[in-house]
């Protein structure tokens, strides 16, 4: 297994630990270099994560990422992988109208609050050529062609449920010349002597006393929207929701979990007390208690991972059979990244 | 800055020069609230904007603690400031 970290660099201390020529420039600003955790430049970079919020009050890195690659003899010895991500979008259910019973999670981190109807999700924005896909709020969806498979080589442990369609015209960008409100919108910042789409205007328009209209000219954009779309009856592209019914696997050590590779979150900040939060995010490949495994192909961990912020909820991870990565992975189905996990 | 930095992002993004898109000041996908603070922005400068937090921390992987979400808010609006919105 070869442990590759990702960090997303602040270009200028970029310099500090790596050549000009090593990663990848994102814009002008921040720089995504990849190195293995063996390589002895790992540790500077939390060194100087450290030194620099100490000195500068910035960070060296912003973002990060571990990704775990694996020889074609591992992989085909693993007993147990986990289904690590998939292409994400949203918004999430939440935000389309799929309805959360809060009064089921845990009062103390959020967690586990049930899901009382359809998911309900703008598939408009799920992404195309995908197969498996998750919303920014861990709700997976799978295409028609991966749920058949599903169903047809039988796997067990998982329920699919049918996504229904939401879409949210209000958060699609508004052109205000396609709406009479947005025009009339236009004429009165045209008066005011801030013309679109000149830097007054932008200034002017979230001005308290322009919100009524431009309210206005989005509600008429998304119902113009509604209209045309009922008219057109185009089915909207089918996904189904996949409900992993057990959650029995037990997250044990050496698996950690904190706030990054080099914070493993000692003060216990984003755990829950009462055990169902285990952490802000996954640092390492994933273990399990052997004796909690049981027998399905699809198993999702009793704990939690993340954190509840927002429209975001702590997911469980979610732990596949050898057979259910071969049919995830099998004919080109697109979407989503499994590493091995282990039973201990 | 707002003003070059607008200027700038409508000469790159031409097709999305002079359409409103509504912006979550915290992204929801780092944690902001879904019905929290909001801005109005030209598409071409929202892009410019989500383009940074994207760089700065990629969509999908982990989630920052608070210290590190108060980092990424300040260095995003440090360069792309937001339009000054009074009254709101």
């Amino acid at each position: 297994m070869r442990e590759v970290a990702e960090f997303r660099v602040d270009e200028r201390f970029a310099s500090m630990l790596f050549t000009d020529r090593e990663g990848k420039r994102l814009g002008d600003s921040v720089r995504k270099v990849q190195i293995e955790t063996s390589d002895p430049r790992f540790k500077q970079v939390g060194r100087l994560q450290r030194e620099l919020r100490v000195k500068q009050d910035e960070p060296f890195f912003y973002g990060w990422d571990l990704k775990h690659e694996y020889s074609q003899q591992e992989l085909q010895q693993a007993s147990l992988f986990f289904l690590k991500s998939a292409a994400i979008f949203e918004p999430p259910g939440e935000m389309c109208g799929t309805e959360y019973d809060e009064s089921t999670a845990c009062p103390r981190c959020g967690a586990g609050a049930e899901q009382r109807s359809d998911l309900r999700l703008d598939l408009r924005k799920a992404p195309r050529n995908k197969d498996i896909a998750c919303t920014i709020a861990g709700e997976w969806i799978v295409s028609q062609r991966l749920a058949e498979r599903m169903i047809d080589e039988g796997l067990t442990g998982l329920e699919l449920r049918r996504v229904r369609h939401h879409a949210r015209y209000e958060d699609d960008p508004l052109d205000f010349h396609q709406v009479a409100s947005g025009r009339k919108l236009l004429r009165k910042a045209e008066i005011a002597g801030a013309p679109h789409p000149g830097a007054r205007f932008w200034v002017w328009l979230n001005r308290a006393e322009n919100r009524a209209l431009l309210d206005e000219a989005y509600a008429e954009y998304a119902t113009s929207r509604r209209e045309k779309a009922r008219r057109k009856g185009k089915p909207a592209p089918v996904w189904h929701q996949l409900i992993v019914t057990s959650a029995h696997a037990e997250i044990v050590p050496p698996t950690r979990v904190g706030n990054n590779p080099f914070d493993d979150d000692p003060k216990g900040e984003g755990r829950c007390p009462l055990g169902h939060l285990i952490g802000l995010n996954r640092l390492s490949e994933v273990s399990i208690s052997a004796t909690t495994r049981g027998d399905v192909d699809v198993v999702s961990s009793r704990q939690f991972v993340g954190v509840r912020r927002g429209v975001l909820r702590p997911e469980r991870l979610i732990l596949i059979s050898p057979k259910a990565r071969s049919i995830i992975e099998s004919e080109g189905l697109k979407g989503t990244t499994i590493e091995v996990a282990y039973l201990v | 800055m707002y003003k070059s930095g607008l200027k700038d992002a409508q000469k790159a993004y031409l097709g999305k020069a002079g359409v409103d898109e509504a912006h979550h000041v915290t992204p929801v996908y780092l944690g902001g609230p879904r019905n929290g603070l909001k801005t109005n922005l030209d598409g071409a400068y929202h892009q410019r904007i989500t383009n940074e937090f994207r760089g700065l921390w990629a969509y999908g992987k982990g989630m920052p603690s608070f210290e590190e979400l108060r980092e990424i808010l300040r260095r995003v609006y440090g360069k792309f400031p937001l339009p000054p919105a009074k009254g709101r």
